[in-house]
């Protein structure tokens, strides 16, 4: 018993003398006299606290992960939601602006006079024939001529109330009268002042769109460009540039490839000129 | 035999070092307070408040706090201990389990409070979830004195079952 009460009176003792010391200390410190103690132990033991403290804390992330799993999943959940969002936002922005496009181009190139109906194209595409989503509501009826700018797209072929079929070039039934002229398509903008150097027709080919009897004294190069001018379509408009050209000087007349300006794949947007 | 102990202190305290870093980081319990009140008459008195206050000092500079501060700081819950221990038994069963979360959970709200003290002069906010947090920690760090106590319990041998001789 006396030894147990000598014991804690001991600890009180150590206690006191503790704090009394630490005061000392607390005072010597904040006078900056026990500087090199600081220093020594500092330089000894701050890479291990900090090496502990450091693969404590990538631990407790690492389980901080497992913890959170379910608010991770909801929180991915969301964020596909919201790519999603963003996928259709972005998609929908690409169609203004390539609508935007189209309708800058037709501005510029097409012809002012005439009255023209804006279209989307409707995929797929199949036989060389495009869909639109426009039809007799809005006044287009067969044998409209399409376009873009002053490209040539097809002629409507068929008419519904609200949509209407399109027969492109490559289609094995078109068949067109065209003009082949010096140059590439800048020289088609403006129709003045411009050498023709054969006329031709383009027909739909399995292989291509095929430009055949064009004259065999013409100056014909492969890249010049090749523009509709037939009765159907009643102006001059372009349809691609002239590749492929055959060599054979026993033929009466020389024939080609027409590649058009357009990816017909990749159109969206197209105008049909109307009857105003 | 001496200089191996001298040896063995320097390598425990620098294990203490970084397990009680890694574990404040981890769990933010302070793994120094459960090897205290484990050992705390459990070793000759001398030896455990002469590496006691070496370790705490260890620490102020490791906390960036003035020396002294954890000595400080630990005398709080130590006084505390010693009073409740002369009408309690503190070595086992529920009750010494509450009154030790509770001494600990006094501990990790002056640590809330003081150390702000120490370095700016002024006391640390306290918020409710902090108070709570720390409540959690002195049940972690309690949990951890008496998973320790049964350990030892274990290779206890009769007749010094109180004492670890440190020769």
């Amino acid at each position: 018993m006396k030894k147990d009460s000598k014991k804690i009176s001991i600890e009180y003792l150590a206690l006191l003398g503790g704090i009394i010391f630490s005061i000392g200390l607390l005072i010597l410190d904040s006078l900056g006299a026990v500087s090199f103690l600081r220093s020594g132990i500092s330089f000894v033991m701050d890479p291990v606290a900090y090496h502990g403290s450091y693969v404590g804390s990538e631990a407790r992330g690492y389980f901080e992960t497992f913890g959170r799993l379910n608010e991770f999943r909801k929180e991915y959940s969301e964020l596909s939601m919201k790519v999603y969002e963003q996928e259709v936002d972005s998609a929908f922005y690409s169609t203004l602006k390539e609508e935007n496009e189209a309708l800058k181009k037709q501005i510029a190139l097409g012809n002012i006079e005439q009255k023209y109906v804006l279209a989307k194209v409707l995929s797929p595409q199949e036989n060389n024939l495009l869909r639109i989503n426009k039809g007799k509501n809005e006044g287009i009826a067969v044998g409209d001529v399409v376009v873009l700018g002053n490209m040539y797209i097809g002629l409507v072929v068929e008419v519904d109330e609200k949509g209407s079929l399109v027969r492109l070039p490559s289609n094995r039934g078109s068949s067109l009268e065209a003009i082949v002229i010096e140059g590439e398509i800048e020289n088609a903008r403006n129709m003045d002042g411009i050498t023709v150097l054969s006329k031709g027709v383009v027909e739909g080919a399995p292989d291509g769109l095929k430009i055949e009897n064009m004259s065999m004294n013409a100056s014909l190069k492969n890249g010049d460009t090749v523009v509709i001018n037939d009765t159907r379509v009643g102006e001059y408009l372009v349809l691609g540039s002239l590749v492929g050209l055959s060599e054979n000087p026993a033929a009466t007349s020389r024939t080609g490839y027409v590649s058009p300006f357009f990816d017909y794949d990749r159109l969206m947007t197209v105008f049909v000129m109307i009857e105003s | 035999m001496l200089i191996l102990n001298i040896f063995l202190t320097i390598l425990g305290l620098f294990s203490l070092v970084y397990l009680e870093s890694l574990l404040l980081a981890l769990i933010g319990i302070k793994l120094s307070l459960i090897i205290f009140f484990f050992l705390f008459r459990k070793v000759d008195s001398k030896i455990f408040f002469i590496i006691s206050f070496i370790v705490l000092l260890v620490f102020d500079v490791i906390y960036k706090l003035p020396l002294g501060s954890n000595v400080l700081i630990i005398s709080i819950p130590l006084l505390l201990y010693l009073l409740i221990s002369m009408f309690v038994s503190l070595d086992f069963g529920l009750v010494a389990f509450l009154v030790k979360t509770l001494i600990f959970w006094v501990y990790y709200i002056i640590l809330l409070v003081l150390p702000n003290l120490f370095v700016v002069g002024r006391f640390g906010a306290l918020a409710w979830d902090e108070v709570l947090r720390a409540l959690l920690r002195a049940f972690l760090t309690t949990l951890g004195v008496f998973i320790l106590d049964y350990i030892l319990a274990g290779f206890r041998k009769r007749g010094n079952s109180s004492q670890i001789r440190l020769k």
